[in-house]
């Protein structure tokens, strides 16, 4: 009788778990064509420079954050300092870094020590000191020394020091348009009644691309597989995934290496919690629970544009490590605030976006997991029907494969950053495999960021870079 | 439902069915895919074709004094049966528009009506979609057709974002200062985008009067009065000072923050009283924007009032008061330096300003 009750709740449950994420993939597919369509229509005609020259334009604070980044840090400080927006400022926060990242800034930007006071709103390691260049070609240029004490601490520093209203969260070695700060602020721009706290943009990988002097030259489909269908998991992701939830306004995720946020919403929040390894990821779930608390409209939006390209992990180790890390990040977020798990009290975030986290990104691995170990044993003792097991495998992978092509073709027909025909032919091709080998793959990295988690491991496991360096030659 | 009928209900032959009808739909928007790959790469070449020709002829058609007479060269005019490369030479006709001025941007209009792409632009303004309505009224304003401002005044006012946007936009760009007689009527938002772009359309033309703006400044839409605060601001309108002064009042904000800039601005005797009474009212945000004015407004006769926000529990106001102080007195703020020692945050904030002083 209990085997019974048993057996049929795993097997109706499954079933219904199937049924809802299926559901909810074509909802989000759905979703995600007005708002993209909409966006472009609205900014086929927008002139943006008139925000980078404006002095009217809200004022910008780029963080980023850099430990041990010597090698590029040069490059990169260029890079951002040769961005569209006039009322801007970059601030560099060097987070203790071993190497000479700091002296190598002090020597090419001919920096100072300079005396400014800096008020702890958010509790962080010391800081060392702040420098500022003498040459007025770079007075937008404000490095901050300071004690290690991880990223999100790094991070919580640049929000104590920063001046502006605005704050962009970056990834110091990522490569960002030279419009990407006009854009990113624009939703803020565009507020109503409901304030916008946060605004994302789109991440892409920038492996095989052309990279010339800290620019992106030109795009291609990298020729690595981990990369490639990183590639392909970022379109599904960012133009589908969270496109839609953030028509819903329910997106609880805005990427670290790229993401704007109301600087007093970002304090009155917390900041960054560096006792997670998901701090990106907490800090929007915070923030939005900050504002559904004090009962005040709000908003987090997105916009499509590809605006940031970062370089993807291009081997299994490091792949495997940075799923582990993301995986811990959820549950830890989930965990931070779980009295908003069902709670009507949170609106949309606790009765949609959250149950959705939960369900089909935090469990999911563990539910595939174990359903890859039952299958196992059903083998075993022969107890598997295998008409129907082939016939609902071959449904879910249809469905899979239709959703990747869906993902592919809202990228050709909005962005369409592969122009050749041959790198769309290889992204689809490549989709073929994912259900054999990059998605177990992946399953089994989330598997060992539980296992992580229940060992209390809270390192976010080394992530060796390649750096972009000599351009790959394209034939 | 029983698990017989679960079964049956999941056969294997209805989720072949489904797997056949996801592989169709797959197929259809894979052969999509390359159909848009190759409409958008011929589409390439023929531009790249013909482009350099347009141009070409373009720049030749501008340098005639009788435009009427330039005859279209028939294999462009082939092309131009295309909607596509209309667009395109619009497109192309905007850009140059953008960056000429005087006779060159006269005969670029006349070009323009030549080539029979002002119908193409009043029929997108006459559509019922709107990103295409929008895009009529951007090509009729880049344009400068004047004759259509009535039509395009009715939008001013769209329930549409976009439509009312690009319609604010070109009434501006048609009658300067006098365009914004819109706010009168606008019930619906006036976006901080928005009014950037105003704001730097309204910056290259003559300054004008605005006599409406007391009614702006009292407007139930608070975007209409926010944005009338900045023009107040930006345009030093001495004038309506008082009617600046309700707009502290406001519960919104955003509306209190550019009020007190904007007094600031255009400050009189009394401003400075009215700040050190509104103070203590404000949140923090908007107490650093009024210690803000004291940099500039500030007289001796306010030092005693800016040592009692010394303070404050937030450090950002002890900076601005400790800046406002410098700039007031230069003898004051040396002997704060030495009434502060022992205090360490006053200190850091103190060498802060004075570095601020010397760079």
């Amino acid at each position: 009788m209990i085997g019974q009750i048993a057996s049929d709740l795993l097997t109706y449950g499954i079933f219904l778990y199937a049924i809802v994420l299926l559901l909810f993939y074509i909802a989000i597919g759905l979703f995600s064509i007005g708002d993209t369509r909409k966006y472009m229509h609205k900014n086929s005609f927008t002139d943006y420079r008139l925000l980078a020259s404006s002095p009217h334009a809200p004022s910008v604070s780029i963080l980023a954050p850099a430990y041990n980044e010597g090698a590029t840090i040069i490059e990169n400080v260029r890079s951002l300092l040769s961005l569209y927006y006039s009322n801007l400022e970059v601030l560099i926060i060097n987070d203790g870094s071993k190497d000479d990242s700091l002296q190598k800034l002090i020597d090419a930007y001919q920096l100072e020590k300079i005396d400014y006071h800096v008020q702890y709103k958010i509790a962080t390691k010391e800081v060392r000191g702040i420098y500022k260049s003498k040459n007025p070609a770079y007075k937008k240029l404000m490095v901050i020394d300071k004690v290690n004490g991880g990223k999100a601490d790094a991070l919580n520093v640049g929000i104590n020091v920063s001046a502006n209203d605005y704050i962009v969260c970056i990834d110091v070695d990522c490569i960002l348009e030279q419009d990407s700060v006009l854009k990113m602020i624009k939703p803020f721009l565009e507020e109503t009644d409901a304030k916008v706290i946060a605004s994302g943009g789109v991440v892409r990988i920038a492996n095989s691309c052309e990279i010339k002097d800290g620019r992106l030259v030109k795009v291609h489909l990298p020729d690595n597989y981990w990369a490639k269908m990183q590639s392909l998991e970022y379109i599904r992701a960012f133009i589908l995934g969270r496109m839609a939830w953030a028509r819903l306004n329910g997106l609880l995720l805005i990427s670290g290496a790229f993401g704007a946020f109301d600087k007093q919403i970002a304090i009155s929040a917390g900041g960054y919690n560096h006792k997670t390894v998901g701090e990106d990821m907490e800090l929007v779930v915070r923030m939005r629970r900050y504002m559904e608390e004090l009962n005040v409209p709000y908003k987090v939006t997105y916009i499509p544009d590809p605006l940031c390209w970062t370089e993807a992990p291009t081997s299994k180790k490091i792949l495997g490590r940075q799923r582990n890390r993301w995986t811990r990040g959820t549950i830890e977020t989930l965990k931070f605030h779980k009295i908003m798990f069902f709670n009507p009290k949170y609106g949309l975030l606790g009765m949609l976006s959250y149950p959705y986290w939960f369900f089909f990104e935090m469990l999911a691995p563990v539910i595939e997991f174990f359903g890859m170990i039952i299958f196992l044993l059903l083998t075993v003792f022969g107890l598997i029907n295998w008409h129907l097991f082939i016939a609902l495998l071959v449904f879910i992978i249809s469905f899979g494969y239709l959703y990747s092509a869906f993902a592919a073709y809202m990228e050709v027909t909005t962005y369409n950053m592969y122009h050749r025909r041959t790198d769309m032919m290889k992204l689809l091709i490549a989709a073929l495999s994912e259900p054999f080998y990059f998605h177990p793959f992946v399953v089994w990295a989330a598997i060992k960021g539980y296992v992580d988690i229940i060992r209390k491991k809270n390192s976010w496991g080394e992530m060796t870079r390649q750096g972009f360096g000599p351009t790959p030659v394209k034939k | 439902m029983n698990s017989d009928a679960f079964f049956r209900f999941i056969s294997p032959s209805h989720l072949y069915f489904g797997a056949t009808i996801f592989g169709i739909i797959t197929v259809i928007i894979v052969l999509m895919i390359y159909l848009f790959l190759y409409v958008k790469k011929s589409r390439f070449r023929i531009k790249a074709l013909v482009g350099a020709q347009l141009n070409e002829w373009i720049s030749d058609a501008l340098t005639e004094d009788e435009l009427p007479r330039i005859a279209i060269p028939n294999d462009i005019s082939h092309y131009l049966k295309k909607p596509f490369m209309r667009q395109f030479l619009m497109d192309n006709l905007i850009n140059i528009r953008k960056n000429v001025t005087g006779d060159v941007a006269t005969s670029l209009v006349v070009l323009y009506k030549m080539l029979g792409l002002k119908d193409d632009s009043v029929r997108k303004l006459k559509s019922l979609v709107w990103h295409k309505r929008a895009r009529g009224i951007y090509e009729l304003y880049m344009m400068q057709q004047k004759e259509e401002l009535q039509d395009i005044l009715e939008y001013t006012n769209s329930n549409n974002e976009f439509v009312r946007m690009e319609a604010q936009t070109a009434i501006i760009g048609f009658s300067g200062f006098n365009g914004l007689v819109f706010l009168d009527q606008l019930t619906y938002p006036l976006y901080e985008w928005q009014q950037i772009k105003l704001l730097e359309q309204l910056n290259a033309v003559n300054t004008g009067d605005m006599p409406h703006l007391p009614l702006w400044l009292s407007s139930a839409n608070s975007y209409v009065v926010h944005f009338a605060l900045k023009l107040t601001e930006i345009y030093q309108q001495f004038q309506v000072h008082d009617d600046v002064v309700p707009c502290l009042e406001s519960k919104n904000d955003k509306i209190r923050n550019q009020a007190i800039k904007t007094l600031g601005s255009i400050a009189s005797e009394n401003t400075i009283e009215i700040f050190k009474q509104h103070y203590d009212k404000e949140t923090v945000l908007n107490k650093k924007a009024i210690l803000e004015q004291f940099v500039v407004n500030g007289t001796g006769a306010e030092l005693e009032f800016l040592y009692d926000k010394l303070d404050e529990e937030d450090d950002g106001l002890k900076l601005e008061a400790i800046r406002a102080i410098a700039s007031i007195d230069n003898n004051a703020f040396s002997e704060l330096e030495h009434t502060s020692a022992g205090d360490d945050i006053l200190i850091s904030i103190i060498k802060q300003v004075k570095y601020e002083n010397a760079v």
